[in-house]
């Protein structure tokens, strides 16, 4: 069957269960948006104010749903706005697929009008991208591109599709998500290292019985939880895998909600602005479990000193990232939810007990002391969102200061429940990460916390929020400065303020009104509460503008490059 | 440091060269010498690349390459098991009858061959692997080099070791 080429994308999109694009349309990408006009009943289409939004709001879709997201825009400053978000969803491991469509074939590399190369800008950081100029590559480019972004490490991949590629017409057979990987593990496509992830990739000979022996050894072992559990689905195993193993655990910021922070095993964030109970934990430790975590510089502050005195087990989905940042003893590298049930199996004879080193780690004391503030509390507001929302809202942050306190003081008891861009850290991605974690999410409140540099960046996207009434409570912690680059200039530029100060326009409260969404101006805690509630229950998008201490802090704080107990705040 | 050989067995198609070299340069891996050619499979090519660096970074590199949807295979070949070959092509003026002639002599026992005289210079293929066309090229400097082209390294591994 032959069809146009703008209908193979729509009809593979739907075999791969799409129905949610996010996107911006343009000049060449107007053949695939005219053929979605006849799928608007198959296919919703959210418009944003910005490509860069766009490409937030399926990353947020992908990671508060665990679907992959799709976005589409146009070439040249379309698909270049989208870079942002690519990286971000890059370095979160977040899979989705960007669909933008170039200049005609035969204009390529003639500097036509808004012709840029995505494929070659978008390669360091996608999984792959695809540059499509012949109609037959592109049903099977689309499918591999799917399939791509969420085996193995999940991730984002790029489509470029020229012009006239999109008007062509091409033969069709339709395919389903499940034909098409049985198809795949037929050919030797499936035995690239790229595709292990897509059959179950078999362990090292022994490998499980070396992770147990050092099991066995350790009498103070301490997990790390890291965004991996939460990609792989591996919630529950982890929680047996504690439980049984009698382990204190602790988790990275991408890990938050692998699991419950109820728990009475779970120590808090690990790292630069992690607790005290972890950092001393993993300090003193004598075994580290690491589990989907990449030990980043956030993580470890410095690569040298850390777990000098443990020894350190490693699994992860990604071969590249064992021995890349700190030197293992011991590696597993498989899918975590096999590797830690295959892992609780062999465990269930044996009993573990580590009694006395549970009861040092709950002896390392948090020495957090909250100052009264002049203006509000970051910790009292967001403890109140999250009773208010019953602890079950996605919140999802910009970054900077508001962003740790809300890795901090929020309890995430499940995973896909903290929406936050950790890796690339990215100022203005709450807002587009919000929108799509309430598309994707409809039934759960979500909270959009970020701060006045952030949100300035893309608070375009009220727009999108207005037009569509999505709603979300967005909560501007506003203190008027770039908060974290001025604690670190505090801290360590000797109080020069250089470029943070930010008491600039505009009026958040207006913005909002401008964009016709109820505007609340906080100043006082009681304030907070009552414009916090009536929000929620309004059901309709809303932004609180909150005053914030220009010199609050985040504590604790670790000085990048230290020792991860050496904390500079406390 | 130390130089690794990679053998990096990837498909022919467009784009790949640039997929390689864009991770390589990403990562900051040190790259001495980079070669592709097809296969006796049009789709596939084989790449050669050096690599001056430790085993640590040689390991990173491997991982990191086998993330590239078009590789297929990499191995490190380890130096008693391989041979490498280059080809050099180098031109060097003369300025009599006497000079060229030592030229030619010189190339003969570097097993190379004179593959274009003029009046005013004459230009030497010779294959071998990197360390043999380097000594060639510092005994034929003081003659007066005018162009150098190198192929860069290939290499194979010897007739039991069998890649792929």
């Amino acid at each position: 069957m032959k069809i146009k080429g703008t209908k193979i994308i729509l009809e593979c999109l739907l075999e791969q269960g799409v129905d949610t694009v996010f996107g911006y349309p343009g000049g060449t990408i107007l053949n695939l948006y005219d053929e979605l006009y006849d799928y608007k009943d198959k296919i919703t289409h959210i418009l944003t104010a910005h490509e860069q939004g766009a490409s937030h709001a399926a990353d947020g879709y992908a990671r508060s749903t665990g679907k992959v997201g799709v976005c589409f825009a146009t070439s040249g400053p379309g698909a270049t706005n989208l870079t942002t978000g690519i990286a971000t969803a890059y370095m979160d491991s977040s899979p989705v697929v960007f669909i933008t469509c170039n200049v005609v074939d035969p204009c390529i590399g003639t500097d036509a009008f808004q012709e840029v190369n995505i494929t070659g800008i978008s390669a360091p950081i996608t999984k792959n991208s695809y540059f499509i100029n012949h109609i037959d590559d592109l049903a099977p480019s689309i499918r591999e591109a799917f399939t791509l972004a969420k085996s193995g490490r999940p991730g984002p991949v790029l489509l470029d599709v020229t012009k006239d590629v999109t008007a062509a017409m091409g033969e069709f057979t339709p395919m389903t998500k499940e034909e098409y990987i049985e198809e795949l593990i037929k050919t030797d496509k499936v035995n690239r290292p790229v595709f292990r992830g897509i059959k179950h990739a078999e362990l090292q000979d022994g490998i499980i019985d070396t992770v147990l022996e050092l099991l066995e050894e350790s009498q103070k072992p301490f997990v790390i939880a890291g965004g991996g559990i939460i990609k792989a689905g591996a919630e529950k195993e982890l929680k047996e895998f504690v439980e049984k193993y009698d382990t204190p655990v602790c988790s990275t910021l991408m890990g938050l909600g692998g699991i419950d922070a109820h728990h009475p095993l779970f120590t808090g964030m690990i790292g630069m602005h992690g607790t005290q109970t972890s950092n001393q934990a993993v300090t003193n430790c004598d075994l580290i479990i690491g589990l989907g975590t990449r030990f980043n510089d956030r993580i470890t502050c410095s690569s040298s000193v850390f777990g000098e005195k443990a020894k350190i087990i490693h699994v992860d989905i990604d071969e590249a990232e064992i021995d890349k940042n700190v030197q293992t003893d011991c590696s597993v590298v498989g899918d975590l939810k096999a590797v830690l049930t295959l892992l609780n199996q062999k465990m269930a004879e044996k009993s573990y007990c580590h009694e006395e080193w549970k009861k040092t780690v709950a002896a390392y004391q948090e020495k957090t002391v909250y100052n009264e503030s002049k203006y509000l509390n970051p910790k009292e507001m967001i403890e109140f969102v999250e009773k208010e929302t019953n602890g079950e809202a996605i919140i999802a942050t910009d970054v900077g200061q508001h962003q740790m306190w809300a890795a901090q003081y929020y309890t995430y008891k499940r995973p896909k429940q903290s929406i936050t861009s950790g890796g690339f850290g990215t100022m203005g991605f709450g807002l587009g990460a919000a929108i799509g974690s309430k598309i994707g999410n409809p039934e759960v409140p979500v909270v959009h916390i970020t701060g006045d540099g952030s949100f300035r960046m893309n608070s375009n996207e009220l727009a999108t929020v207005s037009y569509y009434d999505i709603p979300i409570i967005t909560i501007v912690f506003n203190n008027t400065v770039l908060g974290m680059v001025r604690q670190w200039q505090h801290l360590m530029y000797q109080e020069r303020y250089s470029e943070t100060t930010l008491d600039r326009a505009p009026d958040f409260v207006k913005l909002a009104e401008a964009y016709d969404i109820k505007g609340y101006r906080v100043d006082t805690m009681e304030a907070f509460k009552i414009a916090f509630r009536e929000a929620l229950e309004s059901g309709k998008p809303a932004l609180l503008d909150c005053k914030i201490d220009k010199d609050e802090m985040v504590n604790p704080m670790v000085a990048p490059g230290s020792n991860l107990t050496n904390f500079i705040l406390d | 440091m130390a130089k690794y050989t990679l053998s990096v067995y990837m498909d022919n198609c467009p784009g790949v060269l640039f997929k390689i070299t864009n991770m390589l340069n990403r990562r900051g891996f040190n790259i001495e010498s980079l070669a592709a050619g097809i296969t006796d499979d049009p789709s596939k090519s084989r790449m050669t690349v050096i690599v001056s660096s430790d085993k640590f970074q040689v390991d990173q590199v491997v991982k990191q390459m086998n993330k590239i949807v078009h590789v297929l295979d990499i191995t490190v070949l380890e130096r008693e098991k391989m041979f490498q070959r280059e080809l050099l092509l180098v031109k060097v003026g003369i300025k009599d009858f006497a000079t060229r002639n030592e030229i030619i002599e010189l190339a003969e026992v570097f097993r190379g061959r004179v593959v274009d005289v003029s009046n005013t210079s004459i230009t030497i293929e010779s294959t071998g692997d990197e360390e043999k066309n380097n000594a060639l090229i510092q005994l034929l400097k003081p003659y007066g080099i005018e162009t150098i082209a190198r192929t860069g390294v290939i290499a194979l591994e010897r007739g039991k070791y069998n890649q792929n």
